[in-house]
C-alpha cells in the first residue's frame, strides 16, 4: 500500500518527484500544485526583475506553460531550481521588451556592465562564471549569486544580513574587480 | 546606460543562469536562513576574534565559561537539565556540539515519524523571555544515528521559516520546515540548530526523533498502573489526568513527578506546548479498600491554548529520571466537533475496505498516515473525523487505493466484531459520511451488505446523461474557452465579494483591487462605478492604476459582479487581503439558485463551457447538475482532446451552505 501517496493527499502537498511525475503522465494537476508551491518563490524571482506585479504575474503563468512543454522531455530532480530558471529567463526577456525601467534592476546591470565583456565576445563566458564562483569563499560567493542571479536588491541583502547597505556595496565591489582581473587574465576586456 | 550597455549586461545576466544549481541553492539557503534569524555572513575578524578562535584564546575563554558555568551550578545549587548535556559525538558526525544553547529548546512537530516520512518541521524556542533567537548559524543538520556513527541526511534549503519575534514576556520561537532529499529510514535522527563558526558547524540546540514503521509505539506493558484523559476540544484549557490501578486493593506509587506530552498526529504545532499543573496530587496513593481500584487525579492546564492545535496526544508520566512510566492517549477535537448519535438514513455508510488476494474483504479505517487499526478504538477513529480519507485498498490488482468517497465524515463509532481469516477477530469501524461514492466497484457493496453494513445512494439517479457528447460538441456554437460572462450586453469577469447597497459595492470592489504588497508597485483604483443592478447581484465596472517607483505603468479594466448579500453572501478569495473564499446562498428561489450557481461556475472552472445543466432538490438541498466540458489543444499531428465534465453542486436548503464536487470526467473525444 502506498503510505506516502496517502499522507500527501492529507496534506494537499506533493513532492517534486510526484509533481514531475503528473507532468510526465500528461496531468493538469501537475500546474496546479507546482503553482501551490512554487507560485510564490516564481514570482519573487520574476518581481525582481520587473518590478510590476501584472507583469510578473504574467510571465509566472508563462512559466507555468513552459514548464508544461518542457516535461517531457525533461526530467528536473529540483524543481523549484528549473522553475527559476525558466522565470528569471522569461522576466529576461520581457524585460528587454519593455520600455518601462526597473531602477533597482538598473543598478544590477549597470554594475554588471562595468565588468563583463561585449556580447560577441561571451560564448563561454558561463563556464567562465561557474569558474571563477568555484573558486570564491562560499560566503562571498552566496552574496554574489543573490545579487546577481537572483538580482536582490542591496537594501534588501543589508538588512537580511544585518550589515549596511554601504559596507554589502564595497564587499560586491571587491568581488566584481577580483571578476574583472580573472576575466582580463583569460583574455577578456570590458 | 546605453541601449548596448544594456544589451550586454543583460546578456551577462543572462548568462548567470547557467552558474551551477549548488550555487544558487546555497545562496538561497543562506539568505532565507538570515531572514529567518538564525545565520549570517561572518564578519572579517577583528582583534578581539582573531584572539578567540586563536588556541590561547580559546583556552582562556573557555576556562572564564567552565568557571562561570562552575559557579553558577554551586550557586543555585543544581544541575544543568539533563537534555542540554552535549551528548557524545557520534564517529562520522561532521558537527561540533557546544553548551551555548543550553537554554534553547528544540523539538520536531511529531516524535515519531512514519517511514519513508521527508517533510519535518521543527519548533527552536528561545533562550530567555523576550529574548530574540540570535546565533550565527550555519542552519539545520540531520543526523541518522547508527550503532556506532552518524550519517549526515541532505535536507533540501531553504525551508519555510516563521520567526517569531517575543514580547517580554514570551519566547521566541523560530518555526522551520525542511525536505528531506530522500525519504527516511527506520531508525534514531537527531536533528540539530547549528552556528558557522568559520571553520566548522557547531551545534547549538539540537532533539532526537524516530523514524519506523509503526507510527504509535505498542503500549508500555510494564506501566504500574492505567493513565486516561478524556478528550477535549480545541481551545480548552484543563485536563484532567486519572490514574487507576491496575489490580483491586493495590496502592498507587508516587504519580505525577513530572508530565511531557507529544503529539502523535495532527496539525502541525507552531508554538509553545508547555503544560503546568493547576492542583497537585499526594504522593502515593493508598487502596481505598481491597474489592475496589485505588485511584489518583490531577488537573493540568494546557499552556498557550491556541497552540495546542487538533490532534492526537500522548501523556507521559516521567519519573525522576524523565523516562516514561506510563503514558494513556487523547484528543483534542477540531473547534465546534460534535459526535453524532443517531443514525440518519440519509447518510452513507461507508467503511474503509481492504481487500485481499482471495477476496476476502476486511472492514478496517484507514487513517492519515495509511495505517490499518484492526482494533480501532476511540482514539483513532478520531483520526477519521479530523482527516475523512476512506480508501479501498485492492490487493488483488497490485494494491492500488482507490478513492472511495468524496464528502465529509460525520460519525465514527467502533462497529461489529467481525473474523477473517488473515487477521482473527477484527472490530468494523461504522462511518457515517455525507456524500457521494466514488465509482463505486459492486464487488465492495456486496462485501458490505453481508458484513450487515447498510448502503444508501442518494444520489440523483436521474442526472445520468443521456446525450451524445459528440453531437452536441457539434453543434455547440460558442467560442470554448470563453472566460467572461455576458450580462445586459456587457462582458463581466469575476466575482468579488457580495454587498448590501451600491455604496458598498464600490467599497468591497476598491478594497478587492486596491494592492499594496509591493512597496514600490501600488495598485490604485481609479474607477469604480455599478453599472447594472438586478435583483442578485450589482455588476461594477472598474478601473485600477499601476505605479512602479512612483511612475505610471499601466491601467486595467474589467466588469466584475457582487452579489448582493440577502440574496448570496460570497467571501470571495483576494490574495491580498484575505485567502479564504466562502459561499452562503440565502434566497430559495430555484431560479435564482440556478442563475448564482452557474455564475460561480464560471468563476471557478474558467476553462468549462457549459452545454447543459438541470436544477433538482431534496428534501434538504438544492442540486445544480451541470455538463461542460473543455479542451486541451494538441499541436502539429496531436488532436485536440475535448473532456466532458459531469458536476454537481449542492446548496443545503437549511443553511445555504454551497458545495462543489469534483468535476467527473464521463467522456473524452479526440479530433
Amino acid at each position: 500500500m502506498s503510505r506516502k501517496s496517502l499522507t500527501d493527499t492529507a496534506r494537499g502537498t506533493l513532492s517534486d518527484a510526484d509533481i514531475v511525475a503528473l507532468y510526465l503522465a500528461r496531468d493538469e494537476s501537475a500546474i496546479e500544485h507546482t503553482a501551490r508551491i512554487y507560485g510564490h518563490y516564481c514570482l519573487s524571482v520574476a518581481m525582481n526583475i520587473l518590478n510590476s506585479p501584472p507583469d510578473a504575474e504574467e510571465c509566472v503563468n508563462d512559466t507555468w506553460l513552459r514548464t508544461w512543454n518542457s516535461i517531457p522531455p525533461q526530467k528536473p530532480t529540483i524543481l523549484r531550481l528549473f522553475l527559476g530558471k525558466i522565470t528569471r529567463n522569461l522576466a529576461i526577456d520581457r524585460y528587454r521588451q519593455r520600455k518601462t525601467q526597473n531602477k533597482e534592476f538598473e543598478l544590477t546591470l549597470e554594475e554588471l556592465a562595468e565588468i563583463l565583456p561585449a556580447p560577441e565576445e561571451d560564448s563561454d563566458l558561463p563556464m567562465l562564471l561557474a569558474g571563477f564562483l568555484e573558486d570564491l569563499p562560499a560566503e562571498e560567493r552566496n552574496l554574489f549569486v543573490l545579487r546577481y542571479w537572483h538580482g536582490h536588491s542591496v537594501a534588501r541583502l543589508a538588512k537580511a544580513f544585518r550589515i549596511k547597505p554601504n559596507n554589502l556595496s564595497a564587499r560586491l565591489y571587491r568581488t566584481r574587480e577580483k571578476l574583472r582581473a580573472y576575466l582580463t587574465e583569460r583574455g577578456y576586456h570590458v | 546606460m546605453t541601449e548596448r550597455t544594456n544589451t550586454r549586461a543583460l546578456n551577462a545576466f543572462a548568462a548567470m543562469s547557467r552558474i551551477p544549481d549548488d550555487y544558487v541553492l546555497a545562496a538561497e539557503r543562506m539568505l532565507q536562513e538570515a531572514e529567518a534569524g538564525i545565520s549570517r555572513p561572518q564578519k572579517p575578524m577583528g582583534g578581539f576574534r582573531r584572539f578567540l578562535n586563536s588556541g590561547w584564546g580559546a583556552a582562556v575563554i573557555s576556562g572564564i565559561v567552565a568557571l562561570a558555568v562552575l559557579a553558577f551550578i554551586i550557586h543555585a545549587g543544581v544541575n544543568p537539565p539533563a537534555t542540554y548535556e552535549p551528548p557524545v559525538k557520534p564517529a562520522g558526525s561532521t558537527i561540533e556540539m557546544s553548551t551555548e544553547g543550553v537554554n534553547y529548546t528544540i523539538a520536531t512537530e511529531l516524535e515519531h515519524y512514519p517511514k519513508g516520512a521527508t517533510d519535518i518541521t521543527a519548533v527552536l524556542t528561545g533562550k530567555a523571555k523576550g529574548e530574540s533567537i540570535s546565533t550565527a548559524g550555519g542552519g539545520w543538520h540531520l543526523e541518522r544515528l547508527t550503532a556506532d556513527r552518524a550519517e549526515v541526511v541532505e535536507i533540501i534549503y531553504p525551508c519555510i521559516a516563521q520567526m517569531h519575534e517575543p514580547h517580554r514576556d514570551e519566547y521566541a520561537t523560530l518555526v522551520c520546515s525542511m525536505t528531506a532529499l530522500t525519504p527516511l529510514a527506520s531508525g534514531t535522527y537527531r536533528l540539530h540548530a547549528t552556528k558557522h563558526d568559520g571553520e566548522k558547524y557547531v551545534s547549538v540546540a539540537w532533539c532526537e526523533f524516530t523514524v519506523g514503521s509503526e507510527l504509535y509505539p505498542p503500549e508500555t506493558e510494564n506501566s504500574p498502573y492505567n493513565l486516561s484523559v478524556p478528550n477535549t476540544t480545541y481551545g480548552s484549557v484543563n485536563i484532567t489526568v486519572t490514574a487507576t490501578a491496575k489490580e483491586k486493593g493495590e496502592a498507587l506509587p508516587a504519580i505525577g513527578r513530572g508530565w511531557k506530552v507529544v503529539k502523535l498526529a495532527g496539525h502541525a504545532n507552531t508554538g509553545n506546548t508547555g503544560i503546568t499543573i493547576l492542583e497537585y496530587g499526594v504522593e502515593a496513593v493508598d487502596p481505598p479498600g481491597a474489592d475496589s481500584y485505588a485511584t489518583y487525579t490531577e488537573s493540568l492546564i494546557l499552556e498557550d491554548p491556541s497552540a495546542w492545535l487538533p490532534g492526537i496526544y500522548r501523556l507521559h508520566d516521567l519519573n525522576s529520571k524523565g523516562e516514561s512510566v506510563a503514558h494513556c492517549d487523547f484528543v483534542i477535537y477540531e473547534e465546534g466537533y460534535v459526535p453524532l448519535s443517531t443514525e440518519d438514513p440519509d447518510h452513507i455508510v461507508v467503511p474503509g475496505i481492504f481487500l485481499w488476494a482471495d477476496n476476502t474483504p476486511m472492514v478496517v479505517l484507514m487513517d492519515y498516515y495509511d495505517e490499518l487499526y484492526p482494533e480501532p478504538n476511540p482514539t483513532y477513529a478520531a483520526v477519521a473525523v479530523m482527516y475523512p480519507i476512506l480508501l479501498v485498498n485492492d490487493q488483488r490488482d497490485g494494491g492500488s487505493n482507490v478513492d472511495l468517497h468524496s464528502g465529509s465524515i460525520v460519525e465514527v463509532e467502533i462497529g461489529k466484531k467481525l473474523t477473517y481469516p488473515h487477521h482473527g477477530d477484527l472490530y468494523a469501524l461504522r462511518v457515517v459520511t455525507e456524500g457521494t461514492l466514488n465509482d463505486v466497484n459492486p464487488d465492495w457493496l456486496i462485501f458490505l451488505q453481508e458484513a450487515g453494513y447498510t448502503i444508501r445512494d442518494t444520489a440523483d439517479t436521474e442526472s445520468a446523461w443521456d446525450k451524445d457528447f459528440q453531437s452536441m460538441l457539434d453543434n455547440y456554437t460558442n467560442e470554448p474557452y470563453r472566460f467572461l460572462y455576458e450580462l445586459n450586453g456587457e462582458t463581466y469577469g469575476r466575482i468579488v465579494s457580495s454587498s448590501d447597497s451600491w455604496e458598498d459595492a464600490v467599497r468591497v470592489c476598491t478594497r478587492h483591487f486596491t494592492d499594496e504588497r509591493y512597496p514600490q508597485a501600488i495598485n490604485t483604483v481609479v474607477d469604480c462605478t455599478v453599472i447594472y443592478e438586478s435583483d442578485i447581484l450589482y455588476g461594477i465596472h472598474v478601473q485600477w492604476e499601476v505605479t512602479n517607483h512612483g511612475t505610471f505603468s499601466g491601467r486595467y479594466e474589467e466588469n466584475v459582479i457582487s452579489f448582493k448579500k440577502n440574496v448570496a453572501d460570497i467571501t470571495a478569495r483576494n490574495a491580498v487581503y484575505d485567502d479564504t473564499e466562502s459561499f452562503r446562498i440565502n434566497t430559495h428561489r430555484e431560479d435564482q439558485i440556478e442563475q448564482i450557481i452557474l455564475y460561480l461556475y464560471h468563476n471557478k472552472y474558467r476553462s468549462h463551457s457549459i452545454l447543459e445543466h438541470k436544477m433538482s432538490h431534496t428534501d434538504r438541498e438544492y442540486r445544480v447538475t451541470i455538463y461542460a466540458f473543455d479542451v486541451i489543444y494538441g499541436d502539429w499531428s496531436v488532436q485536440n482532446e475535448y473532456r466532458l465534465f459531469m458536476n454537481t453542486i449542492t446548496v443545503n436548503k437549511e443553511t445555504g451552505t454551497v458545495t462543489f464536487q469534483e468535476p467527473i470526467i464521463s467522456d473524452t473525444i479526440y479530433q
